[in-house]
């Protein structure tokens, strides 16, 4: 039963429910949590700044049309997505291959280990696999959001990857997401998880064509068992036409540890949101990233670090480069509840401005409710330091040289959390190689 | 050679040098001392060209040439060298990156290819060695967590690197021990050469007795008001600045 709606739809929203009616057969995994999704749609619409969690961004006004979801990707699709190339240069175990949020595995690459099982999500679920039965939409229901829900309602195909308890797997697992074609909107799902005492490494990259308006609604559950590792590193590199939003939501149980970084440099309207549960007691958690943005581009990130265990600790810094035009925007908030003292909880986030039209918006907050514990917060913004750079044009450095440096040396400090060689390496290459086409537009114009 | 003629120098609307005239010969070490306030730093600023500091009127010449013209970096590669009073730190940048990026800066201006990786190891580890630096050091961010004393030798260590013509040591013994002033001095006096002049400032005799000056200036008020051998320097800590007008 569909409730009435609290709004007036905008034309977008209107495009949305006439996309989910025209899809109802197709759309027949997940009925209830599906039904409940189109129903915040329809009651909120999109979110606005009125909402605290969206209070730089505002998808109603951004999100003025609503391409036809992709459907399964054809030939061309697969053609196209084959000959982009996403540039995360590393050796992983295996390439697992996505066009339009669907597995391709004519575009994958490698052989998993019997300790891995992975399947496309929808699938698994009309299958009745009990993991997926049991934990499908099990860290996102209660989240009132309705750009989340657009996920929900739409997804198709996707992606559960589950680590065998007490798995050791060294080289990463690449996810590796394409898009494909000019005009459409996508909705990656993942299901992760890594059993208990196991111990992993992903990497996933989101890229695709520049000057296509395409829309990505991607969803993530990452549940980490006791005493499991995982290492996460998500790369954003969308085409420059591109909306691309992101939810993750992660579940940290006993004595777990997540280090996950996300390097944001694509897309013209982006939002990650991350979401992490400390569920269990003594789990570790840090959480890093770099927000490169440029020209008009508004690249937000939304973070909670939810301590509900004692005794975790959490680490979170990003540092947000901004040059042109572009809007970064931050908002972190820790999250200590009644039983989880002893929580150790920094986070801090800077922002580099290469020039006078950029913007940064930052909001740290803190909400304890526990007495025996340590958080702390900073938030700052500021140019290149004129005294550093005279330092090194002292030793002959060029002042563009020197500049570059400089800003290599401040998402440096965030890049050093990565502890993994050849992932920081493909990292700092990827920074090093923005910087390059920033500051060479910067010398032409 | 340094030729400093009738130098002037402002910050904002304030007038700090007021006609500096001094010759450093090739092969030479002179002394620049003075009172706080008298234009010690100012002058290495302005050496080095930094943008602050506005000339009014006189020239700087290095081997006969005016590098006034010149910007900072184009100063360094043509044979400047500041060894700053408070090095910056800059985390995020290991020092062996930044020792290379400055090496390849100088080479690139001599039209030369980039050092060899080998090459380059060797060296910084050798010279690292005389003046005590460890590896786990270079392997830091540049400055991040070093010592006064650290950081000093670490300024010798690029000068070392980036052989000057003309090296201009900004109260090089500020901040150091007894036995960071040695080795510091030790690191200094090995870079003495027919070719080269080093211009030592200094508020304190103490850093002459290790690095022995054949001239010694003496700057108050923006103005070289005399000139002598190491004798003066001696002179100057048994007398103070009080008889040039200034308070010791």
């Amino acid at each position: 039963m569909s409730m009435e709606p609290r709004i007036r739809h905008t034309a977008g929203e209107e495009a949305i429910l006439q996309a989910f009616s025209a899809r109802r057969k197709e759309l027949a995994a997940y009925p209830r949590e599906r039904a409940a999704a189109l129903d915040l749609v329809v009651q909120d619409g999109l979110p606005t700044r009125r909402s605290e969690a969206w209070k730089f961004s505002d998808l109603r006004a951004a999100l003025k049309s609503f391409p036809e979801p992709a459907g399964l990707p054809g030939a061309g699709d697969i053609a196209a997505a084959k000959s982009s190339r996403p540039g995360i240069d590393i050796s992983p175990l295996a390439r697992l291959a996505f066009v339009n949020g669907r597995y391709v595995p004519s575009l994958s690459e490698g052989q998993l280990p019997t300790d891995i099982y992975f399947r496309d999500l929808t699938q698994a679920f009309e299958r009745g696999d009990a993991y997926v039965e049991a934990h499908f939409g099990r860290l996102t229901a209660g989240n009132r959001d309705s750009a989340l829900a657009l996920n929900t309602a739409f997804t198709q195909g996707g992606a559960v990857l589950r680590i065998a308890p007490h798995a050791k797997i060294e080289a990463p697992i690449h996810l590796d997401f394409r898009f494909a074609g000019a005009q459409a909107s996508v909705f990656p799902r993942l299901l992760i998880l890594v059993g208990e005492g196991a111990q992993c490494t992903i990497v996933e990259s989101h890229v695709g064509p520049d000057g296509a308006a395409y829309q990505s609604h991607a969803a993530s559950e990452i549940i980490v068992g006791a005493h499991a590792r995982l290492t996460h590193v998500t790369v954003q590199k969308e085409g420059d036409a591109a909306l691309a939003l992101s939810h993750g939501f992660v579940e940290l149980g006993q004595g777990s540890c997540y280090e996950t970084f996300a390097l944001d440099e694509g897309a013209a309207f982006q939002r990650r949101a991350l979401s992490v549960r400390l569920t269990g007691e003594g789990a570790n958690l840090a959480l890093n990233g770099a927000v490169l943005a440029r020209y008009r581009q508004h690249l937000d990130t939304t973070l909670q670090v939810d301590h509900a265990a004692a005794g975790c600790n959490s680490r979170e810094t990003f540092k947000y480069v901004l040059g042109g035009h572009a809007h970064g925007v931050f908002q972190g908030k820790i999250i200590v509840r009644p039983d989880a003292q002893k929580t150790d909880g920094r986070m801090s986030a800077r922002g580099l401005m290469l020039g006078d039209e950029a913007e940064f918006s930052a909001k740290p907050e803190l909400e304890i409710f526990a007495d025996d514990v340590q958080c702390a917060h900073g938030a700052t913004a500021g140019q290149i330091d004129e005294d550093l750079a005279f330092y090194l044009r002292s030793r002959g450095l060029s002042e563009a040289d020197a500049k570059a440096l400089l800003v290599k040396a401040f998402v440096g400090e965030a890049l050093e959390a990565v502890s993994d060689d050849a992932l920081r390496g493909m990292l700092t290459e990827r920074v090093g190689a923005w910087l390059d086409q920033t500051l060479a537009d910067r010398n032409k114009s | 050679m340094l030729e400093i003629r009738n130098l002037h120098a402002r910050i904002e609307d304030k007038q700090i040098l007021n006609g500096i005239d001094l010759v450093v010969p090739d092969g030479e070490v002179h002394a620049i001392m003075g009172p706080n306030g008298s234009g010690k730093s100012t002058l290495s600023y302005v050496l080095a060209g930094r943008e602050d500091y506005e000339i009014t009127d006189g020239d700087i010449l290095v081997d006969g040439q005016s590098i006034l013209e010149l910007e900072p970096d184009q100063r360094a590669t043509a044979g400047l060298f500041l060894a700053f009073q408070y090095p910056l730190e800059i985390p995020g940048v290991s020092t062996m990156t930044f020792l290379k990026a400055a090496v390849n800066a100088h080479r690139k201006a001599r039209g030369e290819d980039e050092i060899a990786a080998g090459v380059f190891l060797k060296r910084v580890r050798e010279v690292a060695k005389s003046l005590q630096i460890s590896d786990e050091m270079l392997k830091r961010g540049l400055n991040v967590g070093f010592s006064g004393g650290e950081k000093k030798r670490m300024e010798i260590l690029q000068m070392a690197l980036l052989q000057p013509k003309l090296a201009v040591l900004d109260e090089t013994d500020s901040g150091l021990d007894i036995d960071a002033l040695r080795i510091v001095s030790e690191g200094v006096n090995a870079l003495r050469s027919p070719k080269r002049s080093i211009l030592v400032i200094t508020h304190y005799q103490r850093l002459l007795d290790y690095i022995v000056p054949d001239r010694v200036h003496v700057l108050t008020k923006g103005k070289v008001v005399r000139s002598g051998d190491a004798n003066l320097a001696r002179e100057l800590e048994a007398s103070g600045y009080a008889g040039y007008g200034e308070a010791a």
